[in-house]
Formats: structure tokens, C-alpha cells, sequence
């Protein structure tokens, strides 16, 4: 394990250093500061426009550092044939996909928590909000090991390119897909059932999003706290072992 | 032992989708969270403002229609959407009309303010007056001010002589046969229809003997 986290700590330090990390991070910085001048363009409730661009922020994160980053990691290291580094040492193969996770992990870790304060000193002036930052961080969190666990199994099986675009698009599907099943149910369609066991499978990306009660301050189920987590990391074991299955059996 | 921990990570997930189910979330009051301001807007879409404003009216008639049933509801951000989309297209009269007619379920002073912003740009359209007279008379019941506002729609081109009628009738309602005859006698003496003038000249006769009973 100690090994695992050693080879995660080298990974990170290599994709720390990555441009696009730092475009999103300016990205994020520029939709923060765009509060201002977007507050001052529309009609609304005074710091509103703020907590909408902080909890969005964050969600970019979790969803960008997934999509743009955590794609390349085993698809760049297979181009650049520098798995045949690691592999000299004694790494399993789930050990290696692991690491490239906690990786990504550590990336969308420190990526939120310095939005996150970036945000909550913004938001400051109008009011002290610091739990919704801290609820939505930690939610982001596990939507982030949600889909990077997606994304490492993509960069398993293709290239760069195709895996980021199949990130992208389960993260669509998985916006969307409750309001399908929603629709199915409520219109009584027999397809109901079979989208319900799709749904085992599609990744929930909808729990991870507690933005409308946070804003609007309504009462929200608080097993989701610890539901989410589960279902995120019940999901990252088993894309893990899906990944390095996979990777075992690719003929490098 | 690794593949082990797959059995409690597989139940896992059974367990928390099979619970995100049963989880039933309350729906935000409000589904517009913002309403951009007309004039920002007007700059930034440079030669496509008729189709924003289209967008901006579209917006405001969905957040009218999407809760129409529920009780008193409050309907915050109608007067930003109806104000946006005839600030970035202020030709479009409907939308003025629209916002005013919907807006009485709000306050009816927002869709008297409405219209009047409509007065700045079609100030010969007769409809605007007409319906801040329709407001103040039904809404705010106040003849003297609702006359007054059919009056002024009286003296545009196109209203139909139900106009001076009814800014006769609430002139009257209010006291002030003066002015009631002179709206009256306004409209007989521009229009051509004989039959028309015929029902206006018995009105006025009619005002004008009122007006000497009321004056011994």
C-alpha cells in the first residue's frame, strides 16, 4: 500500500505540473471573478450570482480534472511507453490503476479546497457561508473519484483523445439519465424497468449535485452524505479491478 | 483476497442506487435563479436582438405557464423577464401587451409601469392607454383615472368607438359630465359612421341635460 501511495505521489507531481491543469484552474479563477461583472448584469438576489459561481466552480473541477487529466494518465503512459518504467518494479497492475486514481484524487483534493476558500472569501462580504462550500466540496470530491474511475478505465482500453470524449459523455448520460428514468416511471412505460437496471450500471452523477438545496437553503436527505461516498467508492473498487483486468490482458 | 472486496463493492452499489430511489428531493421555488438586464443585453447580442428578445418573452410565458396552478404564487422574476425582452426589443407591441395582461396576477401597478414604458415607443398606439384605463377601472376601481386613460386612447388612430364610449361612461361615473361630453363629442364629430353618430348624438344630449340638472 505504502508503494501505492508513493508511485500516486510521483504521478501527482508530474500532472501537477501539466498546462491544462492550470488552464482549468484560470478557468474556474476567470468564472469567479465574471461573478462580478455578471452580478452587476442581471436582476437578482445579491450574492447569489457568487454562490452559483462557487458551487459551479467546484463542480467544474470534479468534472474537468476527470475529463482532461485523469483520461490521459494511463493512455499517455502506454504512448509514451513509460509503463514499462513502473512495471519493471513490483507493481500489480491494480496497484498501478490505483495510484493513477489517488492521483487524480489528490489533483481534484487540492484544486477544490483552494477554489473552495477562494470562493468562500468572495462570498464573504454578503454572508458567512461556509458549510454548503464544505457539503458541495465534499460531494464534488467523490463525483470526482466517480468519474476519473471512469476515466482510467477509458484510458485503459483507448487513446487520449477518445477516452476524455467517453468521460465526457458518461458524465452526460449520467446527468440525465434520473430525469429519463423519472419520465419512464411517471409515464408508465414498460421501458421502466430495464432502465432501472441500467441504472446499476450508469454512473448517478445527479446525488452529487445538492447545489438548489444548498442555494435555496432547503431540507435535503442527509443519508446522501454517506450514501454518495459509498456509491463512489463501491463503484471506483470495481472500475479498479475492471481497469487492471483489462491492462493485464493488453498486450503492451 | 483482492477480488473479495468486489462482492462488498458490488453490493455497495446495488445498496446506495437502490436508496438514491427511495430519496424523494424537494423542488426549488424558483426555477429562474437570474433575469439579465435588457440594456446589458441589447449591447451584447449586437444584430440578433428580435431573436433574444423572442427567447427572453418565450422564458417569462414558460415561468408564467410552469406554475400557473400553484396557489399565490408569487411570481418574482415575470416583471425582469418581461422588462428584459422589451428592453432588448421594444418593437415588439404583443410583448408589452402579454407582460401586462399576465402581470395582473402580480401587481397590476407592474403592468401599468409596462405599459407606460410601451407608451415611450408606440405613442400612438391606442391599446396601451386602453389597457391602463382597463386597469384602473377592473383592477384598482377608479373611474376618474380610468377615464382619464380612455380619453388619452381616444385621441389615438385606430380605437374603436367602444373607447370615448367607456371614458364618457367612467367620466361621467365620476362626476365630470364636462369632459365626458367632450369625449364624446370628439368621436361624432371624426367619425363618418352615420349609425354611429346618431347613438353618440343621443349620448350627448343625454350628458348635456344631466349636466344642467346638475348645475341648478
Amino acid at each position: 500500500m505504502k508503494e501505492t501511495i508513493n508511485l500516486s505521489i510521483g504521478i501527482f507531481n508530474e500532472y501537477f505540473r501539466d498546462k491544462i491543469f492550470y488552464f482549468i484552474f484560470s478557468l474556474s479563477l476567470l468564472l469567479l471573478l465574471s461573478s462580478f461583472i455578471l452580478q452587476e448584469m442581471v436582476v437578482g438576489e445579491p450574492g447569489k450570482v457568487f454562490k452559483d459561481m462557487a458551487l459551479n466552480g467546484i463542480t467544474l473541477f470534479a468534472v474537468a480534472v476527470p475529463v482532461f487529466i485523469t483520461s490521459q494518465m494511463i493512455s499517455n503512459q502506454i504512448q509514451r511507453k513509460s509503463i514499462y518504467l513502473i512495471l519493471s518494479f513490483p507493481f500489480s497492475y491494480s496497484s498501478i490503476i490505483t495510484a493513477h486514481l489517488l492521483a487524480a484524487l489528490y489533483i481534484i483534493f487540492i484544486s477544490i479546497v483552494s477554489y473552495g476558500l477562494l470562493a468562500f472569501a468572495l462570498i464573504l462580504p454578503f454572508e458567512v457561508w461556509v458549510l454548503p462550500i464544505i457539503i458541495h466540496a465534499f460531494l464534488s470530491l467523490f463525483l470526482g473519484l466517480l468519474l476519473s474511475s471512469w476515466a482510467i478505465l477509458f484510458s485503459s482500453v483507448t487513446t487520449t483523445t477518445l477516452s476524455a470524449l467517453s468521460t465526457f459523455i458518461i458524465y452526460m448520460v449520467g446527468s440525465t439519465f434520473q430525469t429519463a428514468l423519472e419520465y419512464s416511471q411517471q409515464s408508465g412505460n414498460p421501458m421502466y424497468f430495464v432502465l432501472k437496471i441500467i441504472g446499476y450500471i450508469v454512473p448517478n452523477t445527479t446525488v452529487f449535485d445538492l447545489k438548489p438545496e444548498l442555494i435555496y437553503r432547503l431540507n435535503f436527505s442527509k443519508s446522501i452524505l454517506w450514501l454518495a461516498p459509498i456509491y463512489s467508492i463501491s463503484a471506483a473498487i470495481v472500475l479498479i479491478a475492471i481497469s487492471s483486468f483489462i491492462l493485464s490482458r493488453r498486450e503492451l | 483476497m483482492k477480488k473479495l472486496i468486489l462482492i462488498p463493492a458490488i453490493l455497495g452499489i446495488f445498496f446506495s442506487v437502490d436508496e438514491f430511489y427511495r430519496i424523494r428531493r424537494e423542488k426549488p421555488p424558483e426555477s429562474i435563479l437570474y433575469v439579465p438586464k435588457g440594456k446589458y443585453v441589447k449591447v451584447m447580442v449586437m444584430n440578433f436582438r428580435e431573436i433574444v428578445a423572442d427567447y427572453l418573452l418565450a422564458r417569462a410565458l414558460v415561468y408564467f405557464g410552469a406554475h400557473f396552478y400553484e396557489k399565490a404564487f408569487p411570481y418574482k422574476w415575470l416583471y425582469n423577464l418581461f422588462d428584459a425582452a422589451t428592453t432588448v426589443d421594444p418593437f415588439n407591441r404583443e410583448a408589452f401587451m402579454m407582460g401586462a395582461r399576465l402581470l395582473t396576477v402580480r401587481d397590476v401597478h407592474l403592468s401599468i409601469k409596462l405599459l407606460k414604458k410601451g407608451m415611450k415607443y408606440h405613442s400612438n398606439y391606442w391599446k396601451f392607454p386602453e389597457m391602463v384605463g382597463f386597469i384602473y377601472f377592473f383592477y384598482l376601481k377608479d373611474p376618474a383615472k380610468a377615464a382619464i386613460w380612455y380619453d388619452k386612447a381616444s385621441r389615438l388612430p385606430g380605437h374603436p368607438p367602444y373607447v370615448p364610449s367607456l371614458a364618457s361612461k367612467f367620466y361621467t361615473e365620476a362626476g365630470k359630465y364636462r369632459a365626458a361630453i367632450r369625449v364624446l363629442y370628439n368621436f361624432y364629430i371624426t367619425t363618418k359612421d352615420k349609425r354611429l353618430k346618431a347613438i353618440f348624438k343621443k349620448d350627448i344630449e343625454r350628458l348635456q341635460k344631466r349636466l344642467m340638472e346638475v348645475e341648478r
